[in-house]
């Protein structure tokens, strides 16, 4: 996924605002497919011009005419239409063959009088990462909707982290109970999915808490240099295994100044308790021992989870491919490889040498799986095959050492 | 400040002294140094910028505008206490790109300069269409500046459609050797000529525009000459206006039936994986290939008749287009990829092209070809442009243009084979297991020489010759243009009929066909008993298990129904209607399949409407092709077409009778 899908899927995270695109049909198809399912809403089918049975993203339906003629009219339309109800807010995007037009929709945002309600984009995020999109839209909705205020001590924002990911809601749920225990209060859950009034408030939080900054760098900056809030990241990455979460939840009460003893002796006792599992097993819980593992996820994740995997599970890196940078958690990676004499490991073809469990995409690692190019594959991020998520399945988080710790401790 | 705004670059230069500067697109380009780079300070303090352009005859130049102008703005060059900004535009407002700087953020006013020959009033008159474009009625042209050419009457000419269009001529540039002498010297004529005729044009221009900052100024609204009137103007004839001219506004596709709603470069894609031992390049943004190569929940990767697990995303490649291809074309993208896939060992390479190209206008064809001759690789072009060319339907037309080249026309076709075109997987595994497509096919002693486009090699295409009739797997609509087009194409005879679904259409279909084929009566009936028994055993089980029940249907127009008719007949369901979604024109649907099935059709109704006549008509039970069935609030089920023959039919009609028990619960 690129930066366009990032920009389409992070003004979708505004639960009751609405995403316009400006560009074919075909480019909101699988956007708006991926909003109606992992976006908690009341599902609505809406019918008519511009939605034709789809709840979410209302389309110009770019075709060749407009390529030529412009068509900014359409969106124009659209405003005219969502203002007569009443939406809160909205985000005017532009495909990539929409963008070379030049259409002027901005003019007509401030023409339909609603630029104290609508942003626009104004350019379209192809190609680059999807990370990237998903920040830099994240940071134009708030430059919109959030304004300097007051901190209430006590609450942060928690950050970092889009709705698509892997097991989002469960994790977010079980970041909100860790945090409640701190006597932490979540203002507005940026990113993961929040309300127009959330969004408004987030600039009273004391910190915005962090679990993957690729998702956050820009629109953290901006909260921290205009807003007054400032941006808590985990010393060893996103909260992926014990260690990065113990230290992610240090950082945090140091911002926000909380105190974390009772939430790292849950953590504590989680390991604890799964160190017993797998000492009692003798030699099976000691059968992944120095086999390998790949990785294709963000820095952010894949810094702490290799640190893990290698720390103290005792497995060597095949590959380990970055889908999203961040220059400081990349630079301890390939710090932390070189110790182990795993640099080459570092940008590596991931389906190049056999990897005992590999980490990536549902789909990719799936196939890898099929092909037999691996033993284990742990979806960790999409797109993957068709699934539902009942279970946990965030590689993050509490929750997400055990299911890691389950499938490579269970791989034969 | 000044911002030259031609791909040119040449506004500034005289205020360099003659030098040309770094412009925002090679800055851009060349991704070195600093963005302050592309500003330098002139004569008299005024600072230059040149926004640039792409190579003459690749990119997109107005791309290029609009990208230097964000650039300009991202990057904080225009320093807070600029006194003027002053843009110079290309007088050939072409596209949207040009005409950036001529909105309201950028300019508060509007000159235009012209000369006294109809070219030049004509592109004078397209800047005042895209003024008018922008502004209605707004005020906002402070006149027209004459660029003597020094021709017979050009004062006249001029003034005779600045009349017509309501604006002054704000000053008069003489022809002057002055201009020619200065720009040799890299001079302004101010600089060079302070005391002539053409500098005191340049001072008038200057004390209008002070005029206009201190508040003084008069601006006028656009008011552009339709094509007779500016015809009227250029043979000298005075023209008298009382009304606004121009064109009146273009319908915009906006309805059910108008609007484009899929991707014609998807389509194309996807035919074109149907080739397994190629290659597919997609040429555009990532965002599409995500989308055709699999998308959120991996459509795309699924598994083969054999259970083997297939990824389009193996085979699939991407050009990454970015922002920057859009500006300065993205051949040199095109070419690397398919250079670098011919060198992985690809033998055939499909490039298939998305809007972003086909609005830049890449030379695809014209790289396939050089590639090709270069590495041996057979790379085929597949110009869909996104978009540009149309939907799934014409997508998928000129995708089967391409992949037909393959085809060897020197195979002579055996008689006791058939191709069958549109044949999918579905990921139903119990519905797979029972379908009859070969068991039919074999029973008339036939057999399958090539599922067209399903899991195929090059080869595969190249015999598809072989095949003495191509078979459809259901009537869709682009089943039955490929149908045609291949019975053009490669001289294959179609079968009219598609292969059947459900009890009587498959002991007809097989009697008609067989007789079609030359096969044995004694054959064709031994098979008919087979299924006959089938379907006797079948409904002895399960007949009239719903008796006394109401039933709506909810399919497009160009749905295969009588199957589901037949099946309910058997459970002894009702069919109160059936209601069809408004169809689009680009499906180019020709038939509306529904009404053979002899119950009433209700059309153009859509999801909203369905929902009210349930909850007005409250029949007991809805079925359906629609993926919004799961939002009915009554017992319904979404019905796929099922798989060739009798069995996987039985199968959903022992669906929907567990449907109906489940529901009482």
């Amino acid at each position: 996924m690129d930066g366009f899908y990032g920009s389409m899927l992070a003004a979708e995270s505004l639960i009751d605002g609405t995403t316009i695109l400006h560009g074919p049909g075909g480019c909101r198809v699988l956007a708006s497919s991926m909003s109606s399912r992992t976006v908690r809403r009341d599902f609505t089918t809406v019918e008519g011009e511009f939605f034709f049975h789809r709840s979410r993203i209302p389309c110009t339906f770019v075709d060749r005419d407009d390529y030529i003629y412009g068509a900014s009219k359409k969106v124009a339309m659209i405003l005219k239409m969502l203002g007569s109800e009443s939406v809160g807010f909205a985000t005017v995007l532009e495909s990539p063959g929409a963008s070379l037009i030049g259409d002027k929709l901005q003019d007509e945002v401030i023409e339909q009088g609603m630029s104290d309600r609508v942003a626009v984009l104004g350019k379209c995020y192809m190609s680059e990462t999807f990370a990237y999109g998903y920040d830099r839209t994240l940071e134009a909705m708030a430059e919109k909707l959030a304004r300097r205020q007051e901190k209430r001590k006590g609450t942060v924002n928690l950050v970092g982290l889009s709705h698509t990911a892997r097991g989002c809601h469960h994790l977010v749920r079980e970041m909100h109970g860790l945090l409640g225990i701190m006597g932490l209060e979540v203002t507005a859950d940026i990113g993961p999915g929040c309300t127009v009034e959330q969004i408004r408030r987030s600039s009273s939080a004391s910190a915005n808490v962090c679990l993957c900054p690729e998702y956050f760098s820009s629109c953290g900056r901006f909260y921290e240099e205009e807003l007054g809030v400032p941006l808590v990241r985990g010393p060893l990455g996103a909260p992926v295994g014990y260690d990065a979460l113990r230290a992610w939840f240090g950082a945090v009460a140091e911002c926000t100044d909380t105190d974390c003893s009772e939430v790292l002796e849950i953590i504590d006792e989680d390991e604890c308790d799964m160190n017993c599992i797998i000492e009692s097993s003798l030699a099976m819980g000691e059968i992944m021992d120095f086999r390998t593992y790949s990785i294709l996820g963000e820095a952010s994740v894949a810094y702490p989870l290799a640190s893990w995997l290698s720390k103290k599970m005792r497995m060597v890196p095949n590959a380990v491919v970055l889908s999203e940078n961040d220059g400081s958690y990349e630079t301890a990676l390939r710090e932390f490889l070189g110790r182990m004499s795993s640099g080459e490991a570092l940008g590596k073809d991931i389906r190049d040498g056999y990897s005992d469990v590999v980490f990536g995409p549902g789909s990719m690692a799936d196939m890898m799986a099929e092909k037999g190019e691996c033993r284990t594959a742990v979806d960790i991020s999409i797109p993957s095959r068709e699934y539902l998520d009942i279970m946990p399945r965030s590689v993050i988080g509490l929750a997400g050492c055990r299911m890691v710790a389950d499938r490579v401790l269970n791989t034969r | 400040m000044q911002v030259g705004c031609d791909p040119k670059h040449d506004s500034t230069r005289l205020l360099l002294g003659g030098r040309s500067q770094t412009t925002v697109l090679e800055y851009m380009d060349s991704k070195g140094g600093e963005p302050g780079d592309t500003v330098a300070v002139g004569k008299n303090g005024v600072v230059c910028i040149e926004a640039g352009g792409p190579e003459p005859g690749v990119g997109c130049a107005g791309r290029g505008i609009l990208t230097a102008f964000n650039f300009i703005e991202s990057n904080g060059l225009v320093d807070a206490d600029t006194d003027v900004m002053v843009y110079d535009v290309l007088g050939d407002v072409v596209c949207g790109g040009f005409a950036v700087p001529l909105r309201r953020k950028y300019a508060d006013a509007v000159f235009i300069v012209t000369s006294g020959e109809f070219m030049s009033l004509y592109a004078a008159n397209n800047v005042l269409k895209g003024i008018r474009n922008f502004d209605g009625d707004r005020c906002r042209v402070a006149g027209l500046i004459l660029n003597r050419r020094g021709n017979k009457g050009e004062v006249e000419y001029v003034g005779n459609f600045a009349d017509a269009v309501g604006l002054p001529i704000v000053s008069v540039i003489p022809r002057s050797d002055d201009f020619s002498i200065s720009e040799s010297e890299g001079k302004t004529v101010s600089e060079r000529f302070p005391d002539s005729e053409g500098s005191a044009a340049m001072e008038k221009i200057a004390s209008v525009i002070e005029g206009l900052r201190n508040g003084d100024g008069t601006l006028y609204p656009a008011d552009p000459l339709d094509d007779e009137d500016l015809d009227k103007v250029a043979k000298g004839i005075r023209i008298v206006r009382n009304r606004r001219h121009g064109k009146g506004e273009r319908a915009l596709a906006v309805s059910e039936r108008e609007t484009l709603r899929s991707c014609g470069a998807s389509m194309a894609a996807l035919c074109c994986t149907g080739i397994e031992d190629a290659d597919v390049v997609v040429h555009g943004p990532l965002s599409c290939h995500y989308f055709f190569s699999g998308g959120y929940d991996s459509a795309m990767m699924s598994e083969d008749r054999a259970r083997r697990v297939k990824s389009v995303g193996e085979r699939m490649f991407c050009t990454d287009l970015t922002d920057r291809s859009s500006i300065f074309g993205g051949g040199r993208e095109l070419e690397t990829l398919l250079r670098s896939r011919a060198a992985a060992g690809s033998r055939l390479i499909f490039a298939v092209t998305t809007c972003v190209p086909g609005i830049i206008g890449d030379d695809v064809e014209g790289i396939c070809a050089s590639v090709s001759e270069e590495t041996g690789a057979r790379i085929v072009p597949v110009l869909a442009d996104g978009i540009l060319n149309g939907g799934a339907t014409q997508g998928r037309d000129i995708a089967l243009s391409a992949i037909t080249s393959l085809v060897d026309m020197g195979v002579r076709p055996e008689p006791d084979a058939v191709n069958i075109i549109g044949y999918d997987c579905s990921p139903d595994r119990t519905i797979m297991a029972v379908d009859d497509t070969e068991r039919l096919i074999g029973g008339l002693g036939l057999r399958i020489n090539c599922l067209f486009l399903h899991e195929n090699t090059a080869g595969d295409v190249a015999n598809l010759r072989r095949g003495a009739a191509n078979l459809m797997y259901s009537s869709a609509v682009g089943n039955k243009r490929a149908l045609r087009f291949l019975e053009e194409r490669t001289g294959i005879p179609g079968y009219a009929e598609p292969l059947p679904v459900g009890i009587s259409n498959t002991l007809r279909w097989m009697e008609d066909f067989g007789r079609h084929m030359g096969v044995p009566e004694d054959s064709r009936h031994r098979l008919a008993d087979i299924f006959a028994r089938e379907a006797e055993a079948f409904k002895g089980t399960y007949g009239g298990r719903l008796e006394g029940s109401r039933c709506i249907l909810y399919f497009n127009t160009w749905s295969e129904i009588d199957w589901v008719i037949e099946i309910l007949g058997i459970l002894g369901v009702k069919i109160d209607s059936v209601c069809c979604p408004a169809e689009n024109k680009w499906n180019l649907v020709e038939e509306q399949m529904v009404e053979r099935a002899g119950v009433p059709v209700r059309y153009d109704v859509d999801f909203d409407e369905f929902r009210n006549i349930i909850g007005s008509e409250r029949p007991d039970m809805a079925l359906g092709n629609n993926l919004m069935m799961s939002q009915v609030p009554i017992p319904h089920y979404s019905l796929r077409r099922p798989r060739t023959g009798i069995r996987s039919a039985f199968e959903y009609a022992k669906r929907i009778v567990r449907m109906m028990e489940v529901s009482g619960l």
